[in-house]
């Protein structure tokens, strides 16, 4: 396996959620308390430390391709399973102190909980809200693409579970090719609003784990424009060190005159 | 593996149509009690335009959507649907067959 | 076949006409909040944030603050030292300069989540940290 990659088609996905408890399961995680959300039948809102799969519930007065729901207005019931991007240039890794999130051979993107300190930056530098701290752990967690599982020849606990296969598992480019075939195939029937959401083109530098969604990403939480902040980096240093030479200059200033 | 399936949907709630809700006083989110004439069970209320009112010889007439049977133990306790229909079991596996039933849907928790 | 009651139809069309243009519904008295029909000022996905929040707490603006100024404390006292104007003001500068040293790095170790897994931060050296202050540290 070069490169695993994940190709999530909310298509087909019936919103069963058996991704999300299937991840739990595998691995031990706690659940996220019991509270009713009343956001369609999304009752974990958002990926976090203890959600690593969450599945998104999206009621939209759109057309779902040619369907007629027979009802006065057009509409749709979207559900997809969301996941860390696993990002080709990610704003977790670079931003890490300790070195704790790295790049395995797999090329998925992995925090080591034996070094994680949850020093907290990775949280405010993934572009996608994806990586969380614990705050009674301590350390920060997200998808670990199951790399225990794929070490042992295994497939990842929420692709096996996924009853309809929306969650396909496989190499990046043959999923990616795998992609651009469903979408010629839906956009034949009708699906206009059809897009592929990877984060291609973007200072991401694409992601292994992409999506067929419909419509604007907004909608999902996804950002249309998503980008590394490692972008602003030489913006960064260029105004401290500008800023450092001012001071050095006043002070210096301030004595002489 | 308790845990992990109560958060999914952690309350029994009730799908109500928005036209349905403004027309009795219904929050989202709120409690409605639905009443049969065999029983009442109090359910948190989703109210989604997925559920349409309908049509029917003329009159218009609401529908709503309880997709969970619910129960009384376990991490996540509730009021149980079945309370709402008779017992009319399929003969050889005993799934029960009633599933429509006609009801009043009132706002809040009332005390029956 | 019954005629259509326009009553109860007129009602049902004026009732799904303020719900579509307001995404709320004011109808026998009671305002729903928060309803998860699609509302034309709610951003996003149900108005949850994309991004995640800071964890950071209070020690980490302190720990900029501190920093900064023991920074400037150190140029000042530097300065002082190198002209021998004011030999009080460069001992005073130094000193608090040293102080506020000191007290940074126990703000940040105050604030991770495994404090005592604090040195390993020592484990890499990378130019890309959170801001350029840090390898500075």
């Amino acid at each position: 396996m070069k490169t695993a990659a994940f190709f999530t088609d909310p298509t087909i996905c019936i919103g069963c959620k058996a991704c999300e408890v299937a991840c739990k399961e595998w691995n031990q995680l706690p659940d996220d308390g019991l509270e009713w959300s009343g956001l369609s039948y999304d009752n974990t809102r958002r990926l976090g430390a203890s959600t690593w799969r969450h599945v998104s519930f999206l009621e939209q007065k759109q057309p779902l391709g040619q369907q007629s729901t027979g009802t006065q207005e057009p509409f749709r019931w979207i559900f997809m399973s969301d996941v860390c991007k696993h990002c080709g240039n990610a704003g977790c890794l670079e931003a890490c102190p300790t070195g704790a999130i790295v790049r395995t051979e797999l090329g998925s993107v992995f925090v080591q909980p034996d070094v994680c300190n949850g020093c907290g930056n990775c949280v405010v530098c993934c572009p996608f809200g994806v990586i969380d701290k614990d705050q009674q752990d301590g350390r920060a967690f997200k998808c670990t693409f199951c790399y225990d599982c794929q070490l042992a020849g295994m497939i990842p606990a929420c692709a096996k579970a996924c009853p309809t296969q929306s969650i396909h598992f496989g190499e990046l480019d043959e999923l990616q090719e795998q992609a651009r075939g469903r979408l010629e195939e839906l956009r034949l029937r009708g699906y206009q609003d059809a897009r592929i959401y990877d984060a291609h083109g973007t200072s991401v530098g694409g992601t292994h784990a992409f999506f067929l969604i419909l419509g604007e990403p907004e909608a999902y939480n996804l950002p249309p424009a998503p980008e590394v902040p490692t972008v602003h980096l030489r913006a960064a240093w260029t105004s401290a060190l500008v800023s450092a030479g001012v001071l050095f200059a006043v002070v210096c200033l301030a004595f002489v005159i | 593996m308790l845990p992990h399936l109560s958060e999914l949907q952690p309350e029994l709630f009730c799908e109500i149509s928005p036209e349905l809700a403004a027309e009795r006083g219904i929050n989202h989110g709120g409690w409605v009690t639905v009443v049969t004439v065999r029983g009442s069970v109090v359910a948190r209320a989703l109210v989604t335009p997925r559920i349409q009112p309908l049509r029917i010889d003329g009159q218009v007439l609401h529908q709503v959507g309880l997709p969970y049977h619910w129960g009384y133990c376990g991490l996540v306790k509730g009021d149980v649907v079945n309370d709402l229909v008779a017992i009319s079991e399929e003969p050889n596996v005993r799934i029960m067959e009633t599933k429509g039933v006609l009801c009043n849907v009132l706002p809040g928790r009332q005390a029956e | 076949m019954r005629q259509p009651d326009i009553v109860s139809e007129t009602r049902l069309k004026a009732l799904r006409e303020e719900a579509a243009r307001t995404g709320e519904i004011k109808g026998g008295g009671v305002v729903p909040g928060g309803a998860p029909f699609p509302r034309p000022n709610t951003p996003g996905y149900y108005g949850i944030p994309l991004l995640k929040e800071p964890v950071w707490t209070w020690q980490v603006p302190l720990y900029f603050f501190v920093g900064g100024a023991a920074g400037a404390c150190a140029v000042i006292g530097f300065f002082a030292h190198v002209f021998e104007s004011d030999p009080a003001l460069a001992r005073a500068a130094l000193w608090i300069a040293l102080g506020g040293g000191l007290l940074c790095p126990l703000l940040l170790v105050a604030d991770l989540g495994r404090p005592s897994r604090f040195l390993y931060m020592l484990r890499v050296f990378k130019l890309a940290p959170r801001c350029p202050s840090e390898p500075g540290r």
